[in-house]
């Protein structure tokens, strides 16, 4: 099955803010975004702690950076019978510290509300569709 | 799994992480509010990292800030209600369950006595009559000699509560029990991602 990273502008800012950094996150996104193309399911963890089955597994955090960097938090919708394409869209690209950060009061755009806004609204412009790490890094350089 | 350390949640977030934990070990259903109310009383008494402060009201100790929990997990849909017409609702959790299933480690690694004090309450006060649970919260001491509505069992927590998990999994406590991000997932899940996707323009590396 081919994989596709389905891209909001609001992550592709955030993934173009980090990989401006420098060569080594520049990198290290590259990385991640090679993972998520390659193999979504075991590129990161799942979120632990999801009641309903039907969901356990589909919203994952993998790390950018190492254990200490960034999370890229996505999610892997149901693949769809008779599809040849699986979907990737990541949500929302965590802050380094986060210990003590409160997720009660995080902005709801900021964790991806925006991203369901926008498809569900048909503002399709705001999205870009990815098949390879070429495309994308290219796209993001 | 990463090296043990501390984090901090907000309150709120451990407030539905032990009443979740409470409603679950009902072994069928909790029936009733009131019920609910006096068993998680009976689960602080005693204890020490108190999540809710009870007051005196006409039915026994009784927590606002725990119905107001209450409504915050029922909005996420980790717990259901059910009509029982006159006698009011029964609760059910939806939390997920197995080895997997980090609820009952996540309770301990903030207070490792609160899932032992749930558990002794729930089998103790949870299923008795409704009468039997109202005389019990009366005769509570100190009870009959509080004004309406003072405080007779008052949190001793602050706004954020110290959790004995590394970072990772804090985090993931976090925001498996964030209303907010109950809202994502129920709106990520409930979005038709495909039908549509031709409409988004694709990017080759060409």
């Amino acid at each position: 099955m081919r994989v596709e990273v389905l891209l909001h502008s609001r992550v592709e800012a955030e993934l173009r803010q980090l990989r401006k950094t420098d060569s080594r996150w520049q990198r290290a996104v590259d990385t991640a975004v090679e993972k998520l193309l390659s193999a979504p399911y075991s590129a990161g963890s799942p979120l632990r702690g999801i009641s309903s089955r039907d969901l356990q597994g589909r919203i994952l955090k993998l790390h950018v950076g190492g254990r200490r960097g960034h999370r890229l938090f996505y999610w892997v919708p149901h693949p769809v019978a008779g599809s040849e394409v699986s979907i990737v869209i990541p949500l929302y690209l965590s802050e380094e510290r986060r210990a003590n950060l409160d997720y009660d009061n995080i902005d709801v755009n900021t964790i991806g509300a925006d991203i369901v806004d926008d498809y569900r609204s048909e503002r399709f412009d705001r999205f870009k569709r990815f098949r390879d790490l070429r495309g994308l890094a290219a796209y993001l350089d | 799994m990463g090296h043990a350390s501390f984090c901090t949640i907000p309150l709120a977030t451990y407030r539905r992480l032990w009443l979740l934990y409470l409603i679950e070990r009902f072994h069928d259903a909790c029936y009733g509010a009131v019920r609910l109310q006096k068993v998680a009383f009976f689960s602080e008494v005693g204890e020490q990292q108190r999540p809710f402060p009870f007051r005196k009201a006409p039915f026994g100790p009784y927590s606002e800030e725990l119905r107001e929990t209450l409504e915050q997990l029922l909005s996420m849909q980790l717990v259901e209600a059910e009509s029982m017409g006159e006698e009011g609702n029964r609760y059910r959790a939806r939390i997920c369950q197995g080895t997997d299933c980090p609820y009952g480690r996540w309770l301990e690694s903030i207070s490792p006595s609160a899932k032992v004090a749930i558990d002794r309450a729930c089998s103790r006060y949870g299923y008795r009559k409704q009468q039997d649970i109202l005389d019990a919260g009366h005769q509570v001491e100190g009870f009959a000699d509080a004004q309406a509505f003072e405080t007779i069992l008052d949190t001793d927590m602050g706004s954020r509560v110290r959790v004995s998990l590394d970072e990772d999994e804090c985090e993931d406590l976090a925001i498996s029990l964030s209303p907010k991000f109950a809202r994502l997932i129920q709106g990520l899940s409930e979005t038709d991602w495909v039908s549509d996707l031709d409409k988004v323009q694709l990017v080759d590396a060409g």
